[in-house]
This record gives structure tokens, sequence and C-alpha cells, in this order.
């Protein structure tokens, strides 16, 4: 879902450019507020391990896999912003190493998994009174909502048509949204067997 | 353990290579930018194209290193031109531009990232005026990469070693325990470099000499 460089059109890559660094300068101040020290090394590393989780590909039905997004699980363990600043960076390494996701492109890919993922998502796992059920929910409706936007931002560019861009792209990231919340939900479960005071890490 | 590299050709030696790293980006930003802008005419490419092969070739990155990676931009490709039939007869131009669009883009960011070490890169971002935690989140992620991958790849072959044949499921919530283990452990790493760090003197800044 990262979209590459010259997918987008330039009226498309200025909107989104504009909200996803409005949105990740406001982060990087909040975060920045009284910050301790500490606080880099655990988001350098932990952006390591997101980075590294994506890795890992899990066997869905069929001969078909899914790799982890990890917005909503990075956000209930550090917090909405420092989540948005640590999916940011993900995407930038990716893109600058690896060319997954353009430069230009960045902000539309910020905005499909970054605020959707860690803004959106920590606001329903809120709703849900922060419980782990709240977290698949928000999980499942992430990853629909990240491939719907895809879908928008590559229609509003004139590449796809846009209807029917929608309807199938949201429809076939369905299943992978159930992935993405089973995954979500027992890797914060294990978690909260394993060491229950990680859940409880100051959120910002 | 064996690694692929994140940037193994940006330690040759080359004209290129030789470019400051502010420079370079700031090219690289520029050209990106006249890319997606520019008019959408065959010569205007072409003469991009041919600029772009030029460096690629005296800054000795191996061409076949370019096409493999250029290759991640084959799954939007196709998504684009399944969507042709629907379309009117546009339909081949517009997937035939952002392929080339597409392709000088990531062509750019290739010769960038492949001839500028990224430590340079980072010093580079960082007096272009990217916020401090960023730049010291992906030097974080970096270093560290490695070395999570590395505990990922001795749980899975811990894991191999005991279940012979598992089924669906049960890989499954395996795996997603896995994630878990390592989120802790990256944890308890965490603070072991920040105990590191902050015996240096790291007090949220990185003192240079």
């Amino acid at each position: 879902m990262h979209i590459p460089d010259g997918f987008l059109n330039t009226e498309t890559i200025i909107i989104t450019n504009a909200i996803s660094f409005g949105f990740l300068i406001y982060a990087v101040k909040k975060v920045n507020r009284n910050l301790h020290p500490a606080r880099i090394p655990l988001m350098g590393v932990t952006a390591a391990f997101i980075f590294t989780s994506q890795l890992l590909s899990f066997p869905l039905i069929g001969g078909t896999s899914f790799h982890l997004l990890g917005g909503v699980l990075i956000s209930v363990l550090l917090g909405p912003f420092s989540g948005l600043i640590i999916m940011s960076t993900s995407l930038i390494l990716q893109a600058i190493l690896l060319q997954h996701g353009g430069i230009l492109t960045l902000g539309a890919n910020i905005l499909n998994m970054g605020i959707g993922g860690c803004l959106l998502g920590y606001l329903i796992y809120k709703l849900f009174k922060s419980t782990l059920f709240g977290a698949a929910i928000a999980a499942w409706i992430t990853i629909v909502l990240a491939a719907g936007l895809c879908a928008v931002e590559l229609g509003i560019s004139g590449r796809v048509p846009l209807k029917t861009a929608l309807f199938s792209m949201s429809g076939a990231h369905i299943l992978a949204g159930i992935a993405e919340s089973l995954i979500t939900f027992a890797v914060l479960s294990a978690i909260s067997k394993i060491r229950p005071d990680l859940l409880a890490l100051e959120k910002t | 353990m064996k690694h692929f590299y994140l940037d193994k050709y940006s330690y040759l030696d080359s004209p290129v290579h030789r470019i400051r790293p502010v420079i370079k980006i700031v090219a690289s930003f520029a050209f990106l930018i006249y890319v997606i802008i520019s008019p959408e005419k065959w010569w205007n490419y072409s003469i991009g194209f041919l600029g772009l092969l030029f460096l690629i070739f005296i800054s000795k990155i191996p061409f076949s290193f370019v096409v493999k990676r250029t290759m991640v931009i084959l799954p939007f490709l196709i998504l684009v031109i399944i969507f042709i039939p629907f379309f009117n007869e546009n339909g081949i131009k517009i997937a035939g531009l952002t392929f080339i669009k597409s392709f000088l883009s990531i062509i750019t960011l290739i010769l960038l990232t492949s001839t500028t070490k990224f430590s340079e890169l980072l010093r580079a971002l960082s007096s272009l005026g990217v916020p401090r935690i960023i730049i010291l989140i992906l030097s974080f992620m970096y270093r560290y990469f490695f070395v999570l991958v590395d505990e990922l790849e001795k749980m899975l072959r811990a894991v191999k070693l005991r279940s012979f044949k598992n089924n669906r499921f049960k890989t499954f919530s395996i795996l997603a325990n896995i994630v878990g283990v390592l989120f802790i452990r990256s944890y308890e790493r965490s603070e072991r470099v920040y105990n590191a760090m902050s015996m240096r003197g790291f007090d949220g800044e990185i003192k240079k000499l």
C-alpha cells in the first residue's frame, strides 16, 4: 500500500503533504514537550521493532500471507503522537532506503497509515474504553480505511476509476483487516501476560 | 548471520559519491518535483532518463541492482493496468505516463541513497531542518534494525526446531507471541541502550566532539 512517486497528481500531492506534515509537526511539538531522554532510545528501538515485525509474514487462507502494519499496536503501546512519529519515520526510512513508497507521496502514505493508523486508531481504541477488544476493532477499521484512502487518492489523481477502485480495494482488505486485528489482539495479550507493566507506559 | 545491506553501494568512490550530500538531496528533490509537474512530452522524459543513466554509469552502481530495485513499483502499476478496461481510450496513456514518472523518480532515489552513506544523509537532512527527534529515531532504526532481525531469526529458528508441523491457527498464534516477545526485548534493550548512553552524557542531545 506504499504509493510510489508518479502515481499521484500535483493537487493530491500538495493536499496530502499539507495535512500529514501539519499533523507530524504538531506531533513532534507535542512529544518534545517535557520529553524524558530515555524516551528517545525507546522510540528509536520501537521503530526498529515495528520495521522488523513488518518483515514477518503471517499465513492467511490459501497461499496468501499478510504482514503487520502495526499502527494501532504502536499507538496503544506508546501513545498516538509517538506512534505517528514512529510510523512516519518508518515510512521515511522505507522510502529513502528501500524505495517502498515515494518521497513526494510520503504525505499520502503518512495520511493512510500514520494518521489513519495511529491517531484515528487510538481514538477508536479510547472509544472502546481502552480494552484489547477495542484495539482489535481499531486495527480492522484502520486497515480497511488505509486501503480506501489509497484508492481515493489514486482515484482523484485520475489513475484509477474512483468508485470501482474504492470498493475493490477496501473489499480486498476486509480479510487483511481481520488478520491485522487478530495479530494486534494476540500481540497485546501476549505482552499483557508477560510484562503487563509495558501496557501502562507513558502515552503521548 | 547474513544480512542484506540497506545501502551497500554507498561506500564506493566516484565523482557522484563525492558531491556534498546536501546538494544531492536538494537536487534529487527538485528533480522529483520537476518529473511530476514538467510537460508530459517524450523528449522531456528521455533527457531526464539519459541524464540519470549517465550518473548511474559514472557512479559505478551495478545496473542489475537498479533494475531489481525499480521492481517495487510493479504491484501499483498492475493495479492501474487492471482498471484500464473500465477507463476510456486514455487508459493506456495514463498507465504509460504513470510508469515513466514513477520509474524516473525511483531511479533518482536509488541514485541518491546508493551514493550517500546513511550517516551523511542524516546529517544533511538535519542541517536542512528535519526535527532532531526524527533524525535520532532514524539513526536508531538503522542501528537496531539488524539486531532485532537477528533476534527474530533466532526465535523463528527455535520454533522450527521445536515444532515439526503446526496447523495454520497454531502458527498464527506462535508468530503473534513472537512479535509480543520481540517488543518486550526491544523495550528492555532500549533501557540498556539508554543506560549506556546516559553514562556517556546523553541528555536528549547527542554530543559530538
